[in-house]
């Protein structure tokens, strides 16, 4: 067993790698603690629809992996959902662009769950019925989120930037595309994607390290597997479509500007600190305390519903501003004229001294919950870095490197789409 | 004040104004909450607070308005890492500065900034409709309530935030600081630092007796309202009072039993409505013990929409198929109990049950939680479906022919 300490924020963690692949990481937190909280996650997330195999490209409609994500629960003698709550223990599970995990929250009977998790990813079991059953539930999550405006808009800005990349799918993928996922797209998934050494097992909480010692002995096996290369599209550089406007029945119009970046780096801690400088830049540009921001609210462009996110995958990446408006071709403009003039007026030295600190904050903020702990661990360890490492790489960057993406980022090709009320 | 000594990596200090409710004063006190933790009397602008809470960092500064049985309560809290691991203990004493700094000898409130969110919570209104999730909502709490306040918006609605004006709110504060029961809770790291929080605080703080009063719902007639709106699902929300509340000593059934209808995964409602049917993606029923109500809500097929009310239906008739059985009362005890020894390791609700013991004037211990659940019996949970009284059927739809 391997031992990695970090004084700075008093964690340990314990790892095990077992001989069928399956890494355990075991973050233990000091008594009184009632919680032990599971999450075994694979790299294997919604973007992932193709994959190469001697020669041959093997391709997944939209939505796959978020289907096998439901599927994986159905056992031979009955569901896997069921099972956990009879243990007292709560089960969840989601997909992301680039991971699916599962997760459980247990305050007895972790051992039991453990087991069950393990048994259930193993005993796949997947019939017509239980295919054509499962569909139906998920046209009607999918239903939800079309329900949720800006869900949709979102959607429409994926779309219209993206021309081959799976980022222009929904998540769960779209109604029509759940219909071609059957009992051979599920079945592949699992003998290519879900082995054991493509698994990450990360448990943070109350930890008996002996018990699970002893417990994972069983599973120390040796398997042999070789998990098949992701194919990556081609994506142009250019976005499909410049501007999108659609007449909608919505009480006040609605705005979303995207930017489709340049992804200079492919893999681990160089690729992670791309990610956290762009983030830091711009938080800078429209985050709470910035000029435009307040500018925007001064001018009553914006009200509380605006946000800005940033998606970074290895090969691809976007920035997106969102807001309800009166006016959103005005409020395009000026923020397109306003981003390409800032680095004179919104980057300053200050601003960017004081959002390393916010960084800092919410890395320890996060460390106050098991679930976010595990969650970031298992995010980062994928991506080739340990957890605690993610502070050294902010503290990395200067204040130059946000100057530098900067210059990247205002020579990347926007898109927008704008719903504009009746 | 209240202390909780711990070693989480955040400390939080959290305020507390507590007063009778009364809806022509909700606007006030929502607009309130906003104005206290969006500016200070030092820091005068949204932007500069921002920032100096930035410095810190990152420290986390809200403010809202909430309502608990005939009491509502304007709540602010700061959250911030624990000073111990940025070796930094100044943090505890800007982080009091801006709490004296919020409320004491404060006479500015930035006229912009009122505006401002006086204008954004007009335009939350005015945009209800593209909300569907909260759109539903008030128009069901409506529905349910009726003419009782509890039907009232928490906000207020657009005429009351219109009618309020800076000069009013700024009086209305001064009364909430001499009428108020003020009251402060602090969890985190704090060692040394006890004797200066309890004096800076303890000109502000108000002991005016302000007590929790429950008092079950009067049963109405039965209502029954579809809506409709540009929307894929239907939203159905099925409400019955049900004369349980926290004192009663039937509270730990009524939480069992709605676990066993639809509280999770192995619930009834979940199995058939979901799994079976394949009705929909959630099905969820939800035991307000403090309104003493019972609430069905899923996002439903739309042309299937008559097959799931009538299910759910069938499902709440005692006399039914789906009786509640030992087995499901032995999970969802075991479920119960995860919950609530699991909300102990989080820090935030380690607060929250201070507050709760505070204003309830009762302590419970975990283990007595935890007894008073393992001793409820089947016939006590079945004795919940007797006591539900129907109320209100509400439907909100997606049929763009009728919209």
């Amino acid at each position: 067993m391997i031992i990695r300490e970090d004084q700075r924020f008093h964690e340990k963690v314990y790892i095990l790698k077992l001989k069928n692949g399956m890494e355990v990481h075991m973050l233990p937190k000091e008594d009184p603690y009632y919680s032990t909280y599971v999450e075994l996650s694979f790299p294997f997330g919604s973007n992932h629809l193709a994959y190469k195999k001697d020669g041959l490209i093997h391709r997944y409609p939209p939505g796959s992996a978020h289907f096998m994500e439901h599927k994986i629960f159905a056992m031979p003698d009955g569901d896997a959902f069921m099972k956990f709550s009879n243990l007292g223990v709560d089960a969840n599970a989601m997909t992301s662009y680039q991971q699916t995990s599962y997760v459980f929250n247990a305050t007895s009977n972790v051992l039991d769950a453990l087991k069950l998790l393990l048994n259930m990813l193993d005993t796949p079991y997947f019939t017509k019925e239980n295919i054509m059953s499962e569909e139906k539930i998920i046209a009607e999550e999918l239903k939800m989120y079309l329900d949720d405006i800006e869900t949709e808009l979102y959607q429409d800005l994926m779309t219209s930037m993206y021309k081959n990349h799976p980022f222009k799918w929904d998540i769960g993928g779209t109604l029509e595309s759940i219909k071609n996922i059957d009992k051979e797209v599920l079945t592949d998934i699992f003998h290519q994607f879900y082995h054991p050494s493509n698994r990450l097992l990360v448990i943070a909480g109350k930890i008996d390290i002996k018990k699970m010692k002893v417990f994972f002995k069983a599973y120390d096996q040796f398997e042999k597997h070789k998990i098949p290369k992701i194919y990556q599209v081609n994506e142009p550089k250019s976005v499909v479509c410049k501007e999108i406007v659609k007449q909608k029945q919505v009480s006040i119009s609605k705005l979303a500007l995207g930017f489709k970046l340049k992804s200079r780096y492919r893999n681990g801690i160089e690729d992670i600190k791309n990610e956290l400088t762009y983030s830091i830049l711009f938080n800078l540009l429209l985050g709470t305390s910035s000029n435009l921001y307040h500018d925007l609210l001064e001018k009553q462009l914006i009200n509380q519903n605006f946000y800005i996110s940033s998606t970074f995958e290895g090969h691809q990446a976007h920035f997106v501003i969102f807001s309800d408006t009166k006016d959103p071709q005005f409020l395009k403009d000026y923020l397109i004229t306003q981003l390409s003039l800032a680095k004179d007026n919104l980057l300053s030295l200050d601003a960017f001294n004081r959002y390393i600190k916010v960084y800092i904050g919410q890395f320890i903020f996060a460390l106050n919950s098991v679930e976010h702990q595990a969650y970031l661990y298992s995010k980062y360890y994928h991506r080739h870095a340990h957890l605690y490492e993610v502070i050294d790489i902010v503290q990395s960057i200067t204040y130059n490197d946000i100057l530098l993406t900067y210059n990247d980022f205002i020579k990347a090709p926007n898109s927008s789409v704008i719903y504009k009320k009746d | 004040m209240k202390f909780i000594q711990s070693d989480y990596k955040t400390i939080q200090l959290t305020l507390y104004m507590i007063d009778f409710d009364d809806v022509k004063k909700r606007a006030y006190r929502f607009l309130l909450a906003k104005m206290l933790s969006t500016h200070t009397q030092q820091y005068k602008t949204k932007q500069a607070l921002s920032q100096h809470l930035q410095s810190l960092y990152g420290a986390n500064f809200n403010g809202r308005s909430m309502l608990i049985g005939n009491l509502n309560i304007i709540q602010t809290s700061f959250i911030m890492v624990n000073p111990m691991i940025v070796n930094d203990l100044s943090l505890i004493d800007q982080m009091i500065d801006i709490f004296k700094d919020m409320i004491i000898g404060r006479d500015f409130f930035s006229t912009s900034i009122f505006e401002e969110e006086k204008r954004m919570l007009i335009e939350q209104w005015d945009a209800i409709e593209d909300q569907k999730g909260l759109y539903a909502s008030i128009h069901f709490n409506q529905l349910l309530f009726g003419e009782h306040p509890y039907g009232y918006p928490q906000s207020g609605y657009k005429e009351d935030i219109l009618a309020v004006t800076l000069d009013d709110l700024y009086t209305y504060f001064l009364e909430v600081l001499m009428s108020n029961r003020i009251y402060f809770i602090i969890n985190g790291y704090f060692d040394g630092y006890e004797q200066k929080i309890k004096l800076a605080f303890k000109d502000i703080e108000n002991n005016q007796e302000k007590r929790l009063y429950l008092k079950t719902l009067e049963q109405q007639q039965a209502k029954e309202k579809t809506e409709y709106l540009t929307m894929n699902q239907a939203l159905i929300k099925i409400g019955y009072y049900l004369p349980i509340l926290r004192n009663d000593p039937l509270y730990e059934a009524a939480l069992l039993f709605d676990l066993m209808i639809g509280g999770y995964v192995d619930s009834i409602m979940f199995k058939i409505i979901r799994e079976e049917l394949n009705l929909c993606y959630d099905v969820r029923s939800s035991y307000d013990p403090i309104k003493g109500t019972f609430v069905i809500g899923s996002g439903v097929d739309q042309k299937r929409k008559e097959e799931a009310i009538s299910k759910i239906f069938e499902i709440m008739d005692h006399n039914g198929n789906y009786e509640l059985q030992l087995d499901g009362l032995k999970h969802a005890k075991q479920y119960l109990i995860h919950q609530i020894k699991s909300s102990y390791d989080e820090q935030i609700a380690l607060t929250l049950h201070a507050f709760y013991e505070d204003l309830f004037e009762q302590t419970i211990l975990l283990d007595q939680r935890i007894e008073k659940i393992e001793k409820v019996t089947l016939d006590q949970v079945k004795s919940v479906y007797l006591k539900l009284q129907l109320q209100a059927t509400y439907v909100l739809t997606g049929d763009k022919n009728d919209h």
